[in-house]
C-alpha cells in the first residue's frame, strides 16, 4: 500500500535548473525532488551555513551574506541576483523566509523568474487574515465570530468583544505564528491586550493592524492540503491533524484525524477547495481550520507554502507534493482528480527541534556530536543536521522531521515510538524524549487531542532519568570510552589513578 | 583502572577489569560481568545479566555524554565533591548574576544601572531560534552592573547583568 507517486516523465519541456531560496530540511527535500525530476539545483547559504547539508547535496551553491535573515536568506536582492548569476529559471522558496512573501512573488514576476507557489495578487490576499475571512463569508464558510475588517477605536473592540462574548483573541491582520495574539477573559483587560498585540504586530510584521474574534476553548487544528494548477483544477488530499502544539506552533501531527468521519471529511474538503477556488490560488497550499468539542468547523486561514508536515500526505494519498508544486509551477496539469485520490493507512510526524522541552521550549543551540538516524520499515527521516554539525542561534530551531506510516494509528504510533528512542543525537537538547512521552499519553492513545493538550498534559515534564541499571551502564560505558586501547576498549597500561579527563581527547569528534 | 564521575549530583566510582575475554565493573562496590564490543569510537554493545544495551558516548567539553536506550545521562568532572561545573555555570538569579540561558541575541536592555527592580520585571530580552526568551527579577534588587547591549551576541552563561539583592 505504501507508494509515492513520483514520476520522471514530464508533459513538454520541464525547468533545467532551479534555485532553493531555503536551507535545512526542506532545501534538502527540494533538492531531492529536482533530482528525480533530472532539474539542476542552485542552494543558497549564509556566512553561519557554510556547512549546511543543503549546500553539500545541491550542484552550485551561491553566497548570500551574513548570518542574519535580513542579510541573507530574507535579502530579495541578493536571492534574485544569485537566480540570474546561476541561470535559475524558476525558485522554490520553502517554507518560511520568503516563501508567503508577495512582495518577492512580485519581483519574481517582474524578473521573469518563476516562482513556485501562488502569484503576488493571491498571496497579498490570503496573506491578510481579515480580507480571507471578508471571502470566507461571501462564499458562506463558517467562520469562527468576530470583527470583519480591523479594528479602529477602542470602541470597536469593546462592541465587537460585547457581540461575540469573552473570552475573546486578539489576533494581527498580517502575521502568524502566534505573534500579537492575546487571549482576553474580561472587559477590564480588553484596551491593555489590544494596545500589546498593536506593539508586537508593528515589530513583527511591520504593521500594527489587528483584530478581534470569539476564543476558542480546546478546539482541535485540522487542515486540509490542496493542489490547484493554472487550468482550473483544485483538489484536496484530505486532512491532517495539528492540535499537539507548544507556542502555538505544531510540534506532532497525524493524518487521518481520529475525529473526522467521512461525512465531516467531504465536506470540510470541499469547503477547503471552495476557498482555494475563490482566492484564485494557485499551486500547493493548506486551509486551516478550528474543530469545536461538537464537531463545528470553522475557517482559519490559508497557509500559502508547502507545510513543514507535508510528508504524512505523502505517505498517507502517495502524491509527491514537493514535484507536484514545481509541474504546476511549470504549467502542467494535475494528472489525477478528486475521486482518483485515497487516503492509505496512518502517518505521523515528529518535529526534532533543538529546544529543552524540560525548561520551556528553551533554544538548544550547540555542536551536535553525534547524530544516528532510525531506520526500518515505514520510517522516513527528513533531516537537515549530521555528527559535527554546529547548529546556530541564527534560525529556526527545527533539526529534522521523523515520519513514520503504518496499516492503522496504534501500529504507527508504536513504530513512532520505537523509531524517537533510537533516535540518537547528542550535544544539545531535542524535544525527541518529550515526543515520545506525549505518544504514550492514555489521552494521545484515545485520541483525544486539542491545542491546550501539551500545556494541560505537560507542562512540569522532566526527561525519565532511566532507572538505575541504565545508569549503570551509562557510567560503565563512560568508563571504557576513556580506556586507552581504542581496538578493544580496555586500558593498555595502568595509571596511577588517572581522571577520564585525561585520556578522552583522541577519540573526541567536532570539539567542543 | 579507576574512574569517577559525576552524575545527578551523586559521585560514582567505576573500575574496570578485564578476564578471559570478559569485563569486569566495580561499580560502586558493585561487582557486575559484561561482554563489550566496541561497534565504533563512539559506540559499545554491552551484554550484562542476560541484557542487551546499546551505548553512545561523546565527550561535550569536561563533560561525558551518554545515551542508553532511550535515556541520555550527563557524566561530569567531580570537580568538587558534589557539586556540578554545569550547574554552577547555570547558576542564575540566586546570587545576583543574571546569565544568558543560551547563546543568541540580546534584543533588549530594560533597565539601566542604579536602577530599583521587583520581582517580575523584565531585565532583559534575549533570541535565538526565532524565540524570544524574557529574563526578569525574581527578588528586589538594584541594577548595580549592565554588562551588554542590545543588538550584542552572547554566549550562553555569559554574563548579561550584575543584581544586589535589597532586603525585603
Amino acid at each position: 500500500m505504501l507508494r509515492l507517486d513520483n514520476y520522471a516523465r514530464t508533459n513538454g519541456p520541464m525547468f533545467k535548473k532551479i534555485l532553493i531560496a531555503n536551507r535545512g530540511e526542506i532545501a534538502l527535500r527540494v533538492i531531492r525532488a529536482c533530482r528525480e525530476m533530472g532539474i539542476s539545483t542552485v542552494a543558497v547559504y549564509s556566512a553561519a551555513d557554510r556547512g549546511g547539508r543543503h549546500v553539500q547535496a545541491a550542484d552550485e551553491a551561491v553566497y548570500l551574506g551574513p548570518p542574519p535573515a535580513l542579510e541573507s536568506y530574507l535579502n530579495i536582492d541578493a536571492v534574485l541576483s544569485a537566480a540570474r548569476n546561476t541561470g535559475a529559471e524558476a525558485i522554490h522558496p520553502g517554507y518560511g523566509f520568503l516563501a508567503e512573501n508577495a512582495e518577492f512573488a512580485r519581483r519574481c514576476e517582474e524578473s521573469g523568474i518563476v516562482f513556485i507557489g501562488p502569484d503576488s495578487a493571491a498571496l497579498s490576499l490570503v496573506g491578510d487574515k481579515v480580507a480571507s475571512r471578508r471571502v470566507a463569508e461571501n462564499i458562506k464558510v463558517p467562520l469562527i465570530p468576530g470583527m470583519m475588517t480591523p479594528g479602529a477605536s477602542p470602541r470597536d473592540f469593546e462592541e465587537a468583544a460585547a457581540a461575540v462574548g469573552y473570552p475573546v483573541l486578539i489576533k494581527a491582520s498580517g502575521g502568524g505564528g502566534g505573534k500579537g495574539m492575546h487571549i482576553v477573559r474580561a472587559a477590564a483587560d480588553l484596551p491593555s491586550a489590544v494596545a500589546t498585540s498593536r506593539r508586537e504586530a508593528r515589530s513583527a510584521f511591520g504593521e500594527d493592524s489587528v483584530y478581534l474574534e470569539r476564543y476558542m476553548e480546546q478546539p482541535r487544528h485540522v487542515e486540509f492540503q490542496v493542489l490547484a494548477d493554472h487550468q482550473g483544477s483544485v483538489v484536496h488530499l484530505f486532512e491532517r491533524e495539528c492540535s499537539i502544539q507548544r507556542r502555538h506552533q505544531k510540534i506532532l501531527e497525524e493524518t487521518p484525524s481520529v475525529a473526522l468521519d467521512d461525512d465531516l471529511r467531504r465536506r470540510m474538503g470541499k469547503t477547503a477547495v471552495a476557498i482555494i477556488r475563490a482566492t484564485n490560488y494557485t499551486n500547493a497550499g493548506t486551509v486551516e481550520f478550528l474543530l469545536d468539542q461538537d464537531k463545528n468547523f470553522y475557517f482559519l486561514e490559508v497557509n500559502a507554502r508547502i507545510q513543514v508536515e507535508h510528508p504524512i500526505t505523502e505517505l498517507v494519498v502517495g502524491v509527491d507534493l514537493v514535484q507536484q508544486q514545481i509541474r504546476i509551477a511549470n504549467g502542467e496539469s494535475l494528472s489525477f482528480r478528486q475521486q482518483d485520490l485515497k487516503q492509505h493507512g496512518h502517518a505521523i510526524e515528529c518535529r526534532i527541534y533543538a529546544e529543552d522541552p524540560a525548561q520551556g521550549f528553551l533554544p538548544s543551540p550547540g555542536r551536535i556530536l553525534l547524530a544516528v538516524e532510525p531506520e526500518g520499515p515505514g520510517i522516513r527521516c527528513d533531516s537537515g543536521i549530521y555528527s559535527g554539525i554546529e547548529v546556530t542561534p541564527h534560525y529556526d530551531p527545527i533539526l529534522s522531521k521523523l515520519v513514520v506510516w503504518s496499516g492503522d494509528r496504534e501500529c504507527a504510533r508504536r513504530r513512532m515510538i520505537a523509531a524517537l528512542e533510537s533516535y540518537i543525537i547528542l550535544g544539545i537538547f531535542t524535544t525527541s524524549a518529550f515526543l515520545a512521552d506525549v505518544l504514550r499519553h492514555p489521552e494521545f492513545m484515545a485520541g483525544r487531542l486539542h491545542t491546550q493538550f501539551v500545556s494541560e498534559h505537560f507542562s512540569q515534564w522532566k526527561p525519565d532519568s532511566g532507572n538505575g541499571e541504565l545508569l549503570e551502564i551509562a557510567l560503565i560505558a563512560g568508563a571504557l570510552a576513556n580506556s586507552d586501547d581504542s581496538q578493544t576498549g580496555f586500558p593498555a597500561r595502568k595509571l596511577q589513578r588517572p581522571t577520564p579527563w585525561q585520556t578522552t581527547g583522541k577519540w573526541e569528534i567536532g570539539g567542543a | 583502572m579507576d574512574y569517577e564521575f559525576l552524575a545527578a549530583g551523586e559521585i560514582h566510582k567505576v573500575s574496570l577489569d578485564r578476564t578471559e575475554g570478559k569485563v569486569i565493573a566495580i561499580l560502586d562496590g558493585k561487582r557486575l560481568e559484561l561482554d563489550v564490543c566496541r561497534v565504533s569510537q563512539q559506540t559499545f554493545s554491552l551484554m550484562a545479566g542476560g541484557k542487551c544495551y546499546l551505548a553512545h558516548v561523546v565527550r561535550q567539553g569536561k563533560r561525558l555524554l551518554v545515551a542508553v536506550g532511550a535515556s541520555r545521562f550527563c557524566l561530569e568532572e567531580p570537580e568538587e565533591p558534589g557539586v556540578s561545573t554545569f550547574a554552577r555555570a547555570a547558576a542564575s538569579l540566586e546570587d545576583g548574576k543574571v546569565k544568558a540561558p543560551m547563546p543568541g541575541l540580546v534584543v533588549k536592555v530594560d533597565v539601566a544601572e542604579g536602577a530599583e527592580v521587583h520581582p517580575g520585571d523584565v531585565l532583559v530580552v534575549v533570541e535565538a531560534m526565532k524565540m524570544e526568551h524574557e529574563l526578569r527579577a525574581s527578588f528586589k534588587a538594584v541594577v548595580a552592573r549592565v554588562h551588554v547591549k542590545a543588538g550584542q551576541q552572547v554566549d550562553a552563561f555569559q554574563p548579561l547583568l550584575d543584581l544586589g539583592r535589597l532586603d525585603p
